[in-house]
């Protein structure tokens, strides 16, 4: 006997050819329904049956090895490494000015000139951006960009 | 900015546990950041390689992946999606841009990809058979590769799959559909050789 709520046969051969054949892949609220199907149908069965063949292809590609602490290493490098990620990072941990601007130079690869006064105009140039917050990490004009192709934020949800 | 409570709940309703790292990364704490790298690095890696086919390719896209979660953190603005959405969302950009720039997908990185093997003869045969499977994806339409990576090897769920594309649900269903049809089609003979070695 079936009732409004059943899933028919063409549901459920939409649902296979797009989810594949195993059930923690198809969405939650379609589950019972396919189930209750495949218990009096057989139809239902082969479908099942042919479309798992490709699944378990798609299985033996295997799983990609995890990322490791090298790679993690050099993120945090790179993402601290900019002079005014240091800066910012000096400034929430409390650090004057003067220690900010240090933190800032330290990061920026180049040599220290010989004169403290040449260094800090140097680095108020380098990190000016960096000192209108605690952790200022304002994109440069070429991030901008980039933040805007790849549309970063989610309001039009 | 990501200071307004009510955004801190996902479209699903429950909580993102990644906004008070975001938060913190955004006051320039270098540990909330760390922990949100190792949250998330292994998948966002993963996820890059089966792109790309690539593991130096999707060691890069991660990197830049994660140094504009630093750089960018305060401008990060929350609407209905979790914080991992976003970032899966940017690695498929960053993938995609990379693929346009090659066309040629280097198949021999996806053939040696680790496998749970058993012994000899079969190992012979399911490495011939992933590596016609890796082959045949390669071959798919870009976006029809994205969708089968992430709702199959990925397992995300439909909306969340969606939402990273930025396509409806039905859209997702149908790149999905199209995509293993294909599938299918091209790999017909390797179907035959496993359904061999399943007897």
């Amino acid at each position: 006997m079936s009732s409004n709520d059943d899933m028919t046969i063409d549901r459920f051969a939409d649902m296979l050819a797009a989810y594949g054949g195993s059930a923690a892949r198809w969405p939650a609220e379609e589950r019972t329904r396919a189930e209750r199907l495949l218990h009096r149908s057989s139809d239902a069965r082969a479908l099942l049956e042919e479309e798992s063949r490709l699944d378990r292809m798609l299985d033996l590609m295997g799983r990609p090895a995890p990322a490791g602490e090298t790679l993690h290493a050099q993120i945090l490098d790179i993402a601290f490494g900019h002079p005014a990620a240091a800066y910012a990072r000096a400034a929430s941990s409390g650090e004057g000015l003067w220690g900010r601007l240090k933190a800032a130079w330290d990061n920026s690869g180049m040599l220290r000139p010989a004169g403290a006064a040449l260094a800090a105009s140097l680095m108020l140039g380098v990190v000016f951006g960096g000192m209108v917050g605690p952790a200022s990490a304002d994109p440069d004009p070429v991030d901008i960009m980039e933040l805007a192709l790849l549309d970063l934020t989610f309001t039009g949800y | 900015m990501v200071s307004d409570d009510r955004k801190s709940r996902s479209g699903n309703g429950t909580a993102d546990p990644d906004l008070p790292l975001v938060r913190r990364i955004a006051e320039g704490d270098a540990a909330a950041f760390s922990t949100l790298v190792d949250r998330h690095l292994d998948r966002v890696v993963r996820l890059a390689e089966r792109l790309m086919a690539s593991r130096a390719d999707a060691e890069d896209v991660a990197q830049e992946v994660f140094v504009r979660v630093w750089r960018h953190a305060r401008n990060w603005k929350s609407g209905n999606a979790r914080y991992s959405t976003w970032l899966h969302r940017v690695a498929v950009n960053l993938c995609q841009d990379r693929l346009r720039k090659r066309r040629e997908v280097d198949l021999d990185a996806v053939a040696e990809m680790p496998t749970e093997e058993p012994g000899a003869e079969q190992l012979m045969n399911r490495k011939t058979v992933a590596r016609r499977v890796a082959e045949a994806l390669s071959e798919l339409p870009e976006r029809q590769r994205i969708a089968i990576t992430l709702c199959h090897f990925e397992g995300m769920g439909n909306k969340e799959a969606a939402e990273v594309m930025d396509v409806s649900v039905e859209a997702l269903e149908s790149l999905l559909a199209r995509g293993r049809r294909t599938l299918k089609a091209m790999l017909a003979d390797e179907k035959s050789h496993l359904m061999g070695e399943d007897r």
